[in-house]
């Protein structure tokens, strides 16, 4: 049944119809090649989209001080709101606050000196709880702990990026000293490079190193704090709202006074988003892949009318309608397997490429595909040949002989 | 081998039925030559197809080799056409995408007859039929009388014993039609029963019996 002979035959066939050949051949590769593409491009927007808040526990809550927006006791809008050492610490025996930290950034990025290398970085002043919270993970060497907060240490740890640009690819930098605008800074530890793209780029020093060495002002821009369970920003405002906004003299229903960033609420946003991407692509996907059966079917069809004839003549001379529909459905088969595998070899070349060249924005990166879904859309599109190859074959094995012989 | 009793056959076009074999009798002995004459529209053709199993007849009975051919499934119809029948039309009806000698063997394909058997049969066929020299052209490439040759040596190479021919000739110059026909009285004299459909009083005469038709029956035998 599967000689070569019969193979010899197929490939007899399909060269003897050359343009219907090639177009259920670019068809179905065609599909397969959108197909992939379709779900490695939906894979790098999944990542894209997770990796975007990778940088926030979801349970995390971050505040920023902005400008009163309302008058509050005679004090005229347009205040700004800075917080202090003090509210991270009062803020901190909020019942359902677990974890917290400040963040200072300098508005210029100051420069980075290790030996003959500089170069600009961001620094954040933070405080221990800022691994937990910022989600940092540390590969060599450690975060900081609350003795370089409390002895006003001068100890840096790299992200990824910046360890890298400064000591090269796999050295640890642990030990080494660097310089932040002139001032010597020990290295303890080092970020996984798996991170938060901006994370990577950044060093992080104990807030009070931060306003000793950097910046004299004592303003704290930011706090960042975790929330027990059972406790989120929809019930944590009220007390966290009201303390600050009497610290601070401002209307606690003054929404512009404090930006809140509610972690939890933006992780049910990507869920949500994430959701609709992956329905999407699934939604498209089975478009595409029936969009592809449709047309491989068409051309079976188309091709089996216009060889009524020629299994006419086999037929005259003794090919049995089984002989024949088998041919039909052999020929279906190895065209729509190796065109289909040829899709699949490009769709998944292209997405390789594009991870290799690390083609990627904020919202894609990393795309790949799922090896075991396309292989299984080709074996819907191969099942789909050989039905839209048996149904007309069939047929055209049941019209008469003499018929099919007169068959223009 | 060939024994025809009341066969009748009728084509429906929507309400109009019209009767093209009206009731044929007719016996054809192993190894004989018939010619099939008859005006045109008579049902030469027809009954010629029945007899070669690619068309089917309504009433009456036909039995090949003892054997009833009538209500055959198309798979048996298929079983019957390669061991016993070797046909040969007037458009000649080669496979356009595939060479002289691939013709040739094609039959034998279906017979589950090994590649390399297949290969030197069609050749020596072809060498016999003396058209060797364009086995691995396609068969638009050959002339008319070439192409008929090509389907004489597929009609032969199953080596069944009966040709039937419509009208081979019917397409061809007189030299080319004198080949084909000298070709055929080989195979006739081979042993084989050759029925042979055609217009040419010239080429009816190299039959041992002409059977008329006229209107669906068998006005004369002569
Ligand atoms: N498929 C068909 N449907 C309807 N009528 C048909 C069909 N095939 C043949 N006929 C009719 O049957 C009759 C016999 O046709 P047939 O082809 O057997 O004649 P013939 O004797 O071979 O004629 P010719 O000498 O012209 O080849 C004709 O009247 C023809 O019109
Ligand atoms: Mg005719």
């Amino acid at each position: 049944m599967w000689d070569l002979d019969r193979w010899q035959e197929i490939g007899h066939s399909l060269r003897s119809y050359p343009l219907r050949t090639t177009l259920t051949a670019c068809g179905v590769a065609w599909g397969i090649f959108l197909l992939v593409v379709l779900l490695g491009v939906g894979k790098g927007l999944e990542q894209g989209l997770t990796g975007l808040f990778k940088n926030s526990a979801d349970n995390s809550v971050w505040l920023e001080g902005q400008t009163t927006s309302a008058t509050y006791d005679g004090l005229p809008p347009g205040r700004p709101i800075r917080f202090s050492a003090e509210d991270v610490e009062r803020l901190a025996s909020v019942p359902g606050i677990v974890a917290i930290t400040p963040e200072v950034t300098l508005g210029r990025q100051p420069s980075i000196r290790y030996g003959n290398v500089v170069r600009t970085f961001g620094v954040n002043g933070v405080g221990p709880s800022y691994t937990d919270i910022g989600r940092l993970v540390i590969r060599q060497g450690r975060f900081l702990n609350p003795l370089d907060i409390t002895n006003v240490r001068r100890v840096a740890v790299l992200g990824a990026r910046v360890s890298e640009v400064l000591f090269g690819r796999d050295v640890n930098p642990v030990g080494e000293i660097i310089e932040i605008s002139g001032v010597p800074f020990r290295v303890i530890g080092r970020s996984v490079h798996t991170g938060h793209e901006p994370q990577q780029r950044t060093i992080y020093i104990p807030v009070t190193t931060y306003h000793e060495a950097l910046d004299s002002n004592p303003r704290i821009p930011a706090i960042g704090f975790m929330t027990a369970s059972g406790y989120g920003w929809d019930n944590l405002q009220v007390p966290v709202l009201r303390y600050l906004a009497r610290e601070h003299l401002f209307d606690p229903s003054d929404v512009g006074a404090v930006a809140v960033w509610d972690g939890n609420a933006q992780y049910r946003q990507v869920q949500l988003l994430l959701l609709g991407v992956r329905t999407f692509i699934i939604v498209v996907g089975l478009g595409t892949l029936a969009a592809g059966c449709i047309g491989v079917s068409n051309i079976m069809l188309a091709a089996v009318r216009e060889r009524t004839r020629e299994i006419g003549i086999r037929k005259a001379i003794g090919a049995t309608p089984a002989a024949i529909v088998v041919m039909i459905l052999q020929e279906a088969f190895v065209i729509t397997t190796a065109s289909g595998a040829v899709g699949l070899g490009a769709g998944l070349s292209l997405i390789y490429f594009i991870r290799e060249h690390e083609i990627e924005t904020e919202y894609f990166r990393n795309p790949h595909v799922d090896l075991p879904i396309s292989l299984g859309a080709l074996g819907v599109l191969i099942v789909a040949g050989l039905v839209a190859g048996y149904l007309p074959a069939r047929q055209a094995v049941q019209i008469k002989t003499i018929e099919a012989l007169r068959h223009e | 081998m060939i024994d025809l009793q009341q066969v009748a056959k009728s084509y429906s076009t929507g309400s109009v039925t019209l009767p093209v074999l009206r009731g044929i009798d007719l016996q054809i002995k192993p190894g004989e030559f018939v010619a099939l004459m008859g005006p045109s529209g008579s049902g030469k053709s027809t009954l010629l197809n029945v007899l070669g199993l690619i068309d089917t007849f309504d009433t009456g009975d036909y039995r090949l080799c003892g054997i009833s051919m009538k209500d055959l499934s198309e798979t048996e119809a298929a079983r019957h056409r390669v061991t016993r029948i070797g046909f040969i039309f007037q458009s000649f009806n080669l496979l356009p995408a595939k060479t002289a000698a691939d013709n040739v063997a094609l039959p034998l394909y279906y017979q589950g007859v090994a590649q390399k058997k297949r290969r030197t049969q069609a050749m020596e066929l072809l060498e016999q039929l003396g058209v060797v020299h364009r086995a691995h052209h396609r068969p638009r490439e050959l002339s008319g009388g070439q192409q008929q040759r090509v389907a004489i040596a597929r009609a032969l190479i199953t080596d069944p014993p009966m040709i039937l021919a419509d009208e081979p000739t019917g397409n061809l110059d007189s030299t080319a039609a004198h080949d084909v026909m000298q070709l055929l009285d080989k195979v006739h004299h081979a042993g084989r029963t050759i029925v042979l459909v055609t217009h040419d009083e010239s080429i009816a005469a190299h039959a041992q019996r002409i059977v008329r038709l006229h209107d669906g029956r068998v006005a004369g035998v002569a």
